[in-house]
């Protein structure tokens, strides 16, 4: 089906509306689309409409982080929109985007499931250290000792086989 | 795998689906339970920032891996681009609940498989670029976790996902990230609706990292006294707990729309049986009905059926009513016809059919 519009490109728009029960279809590409102002749709919610003054608040104090080095989002990007652009924005921004995820989940420790092929001896195996540690300390807190222990013996085989890999190289 | 012809398969004439089918438990209050899991590939830009090639790419990625999923869990899928499908063969796919209103309007390159008996379906680019999705019947939230849990692994042997030891699965979106792990259950709640306590019970939800949404999904409202009800909170909780978490909240809202169900019939039982009765009434005999009348009417009768006052028709032929009374489904029954009077028209005379076949009115 080509644009009723421009009659040039395929419609990949289809809006139906219905006025005085009479249903009407309009077929566009998504170039006339942009331009017709039928199809603009409600504005997302940005972050800052979700967590009202948490980007204000905090953009005086933390230096706005450059853009991802991965796929280029910005700082702004993400203030105005609700999302990331990459796996890798989490990194990249991860000191600006931490309290916002404690306010929204009321942590930030995995404690699901791990994917298969991503194996218990991590590639970054400080990062390992860093989550087993938070593990540990919450788990004592919590005083669940039977389970901290297994996790402190994880954290001492893990240093030694650092240890043994600084001494190797 | 299967590629999509609309004659090999029955998706799009069939008003009947996994979910709509069977009993199960609490089967007369919780209709059907839902499990998704939200999957990123590794480095890969998010859907919304990938250019044409990207978008391909994850497709592609994706659908090379089904042949792995279908040997690993052994199950047969449909694959099927959103480009091949009608606007009005997507709009049958929402009405079926296997997918989201804002995947049926992608405007990028998506794509959808369907596992062959509807209980499974995975979204590719849709906010992420794979939505994981186990939709069955009645109250059965771990046996959807267990099904996604296994489907999740068969393709995580072909596919890298996007994940941080600490941070868990990562998601275009914060509020997902973590689990990706959204659990639900569509409840049916008219005695608590009819006593006005559901808003107060629904709005102490939030305080138990739980949220309640409409029937289908995010930014839906609620019609027919159907309400979703999921976990908000993400990270932090294993995806047992998430699940345990809401199992407890759902069983409770059961038992207090039970205790509902019990009190007006004591306090206001003729004007309850005359209400249940009329939309009988209604159901029986109207020339018109539009689709959110008709939801309305049809909760009433199955609440006459939860309390004995009528017999014949069943939980599951009152589901399948609700799909195929849909305007979607009833375009596509009357050779695409649209005009929302004569589509009315066929909706009244559908429901009057069902009923006099199945009904045993006393």
């Amino acid at each position: 089906m080509l644009c009723e519009k421009c009659h040039a490109r395929p419609a990949t728009v289809h809006m139906v509306s219905i006025n005085n029960n009479h249903r009407e279809e309009l077929h566009l590409c998504e170039v006339c689309a942009a331009e017709s102002s039928q199809f603009k749709m409600a504005p997302e919610l940005s972050m800052q409409q979700i967590f009202p003054g948490f980007f204000s608040t905090n953009e005086k104090r933390a230096v706005a982080p450059g853009k991802c080095p991965n796929c280029g989002w910005s700082y702004q990007n993400m203030k105005e929109g609700s999302y990331l652009g990459c796996s890798q924005c989490y990194e990249h921004f991860g000191p600006v985007l931490r309290p916002l995820l404690e306010r929204v989940h009321g942590s930030v420790l995995h404690k699901g499931k791990t994917p298969r092929k991503v194996s218990t001896t991590s590639r970054e195996p400080s990062k390992k250290l860093d989550a087993l540690r938070m593990k540990l300390e919450k788990l004592v807190k919590e005083e669940k000792f039977e389970e901290a222990a297994t996790i402190r013996d994880q954290i001492r085989s893990l240093e030694e086989k650092k240890a043994g890999e600084a001494h190797e190289g | 795998m299967k590629h999509m012809k609309a004659e090999a398969n029955n998706i799009f004439t069939r008003p009947q689906t996994k979910w709509s089918l069977g009993a199960g438990m609490q089967g007369d209050i919780v209709i059907s339970s839902r499990l998704r899991l939200a999957r990123n590939l590794k480095n890969i830009p998010f859907p919304h920032r990938l250019n044409e090639a990207g978008q391909k790419e994850v497709l592609n990625a994706v659908s090379s891996a089904i042949p792995n999923l279908e040997k690993k869990t052994k199950r047969s899928y449909f694959y099927m681009t959103l480009a091949e499908l009608t606007s009005l063969q997507r709009k049958m796919l929402v009405e079926k609940h296997l997918i989201s209103p804002q995947f049926a309007q992608s405007r990028i390159d998506s794509a959808l498989a369907i596992r062959q008996d509807e209980a499974v379906s995975i979204m590719v680019n849709e906010e992420d670029h794979l939505r994981i999705q186990c939709l069955l019947p009645a109250f059965s939230l771990e046996d959807a976790w267990k099904t996604a849990n296994d489907v999740d692994d068969a393709l995580a042997g072909k596919l890298e996902f996007a994940f941080d030891e600490q941070l868990g699965y990562l998601t275009a979106c914060p509020t997902n990230l973590g689990t990706g792990l959204r659990a639900s259950a569509m409840l049916h709640l008219p005695a608590l609706v009819m006593s006005k306590k559901a808003d107060s019970i629904f709005s102490s939800l939030p305080k138990l990292g739980l949220t309640v949404r409409g029937i289908y999904g995010e930014g839906t409202s609620a019609i027919g006294n159907l309400f979703q009800v999921s976990n908000e909170i993400t990270l932090g909780r294993s995806e047992e707990d998430i699940i345990i978490h809401l199992q407890s909240v759902v069983m409770q809202l059961v038992e207090q729309e039970r205790q509902a169900r019990r009190i007006i019939q004591k306090e206001y039982d003729v004007l309850l049986y005359d209400n249940i009765w009329r939309a009988y009434g209604i159901l029986s005999q109207a020339r018109s009905l539009d689709a959110q009348e008709m939801m309305e009417r049809l909760s009433l009768l199955r609440l006459g059926l939860d309390l004995g006052i009528f017999a014949g028709i069943t939980h599951n032929k009152i589901n399948e009513l609700m799909i195929a009374g849909q305007d979607a489904f009833l375009q596509s029954a009357n050779n695409g016809e649209s005009n929302p009077q004569k589509l009315n028209w066929e909706r009244a005379a559908l429901v009057r059919k069902t009923l006099s076949e199945t009904m045993e009115v006393k």
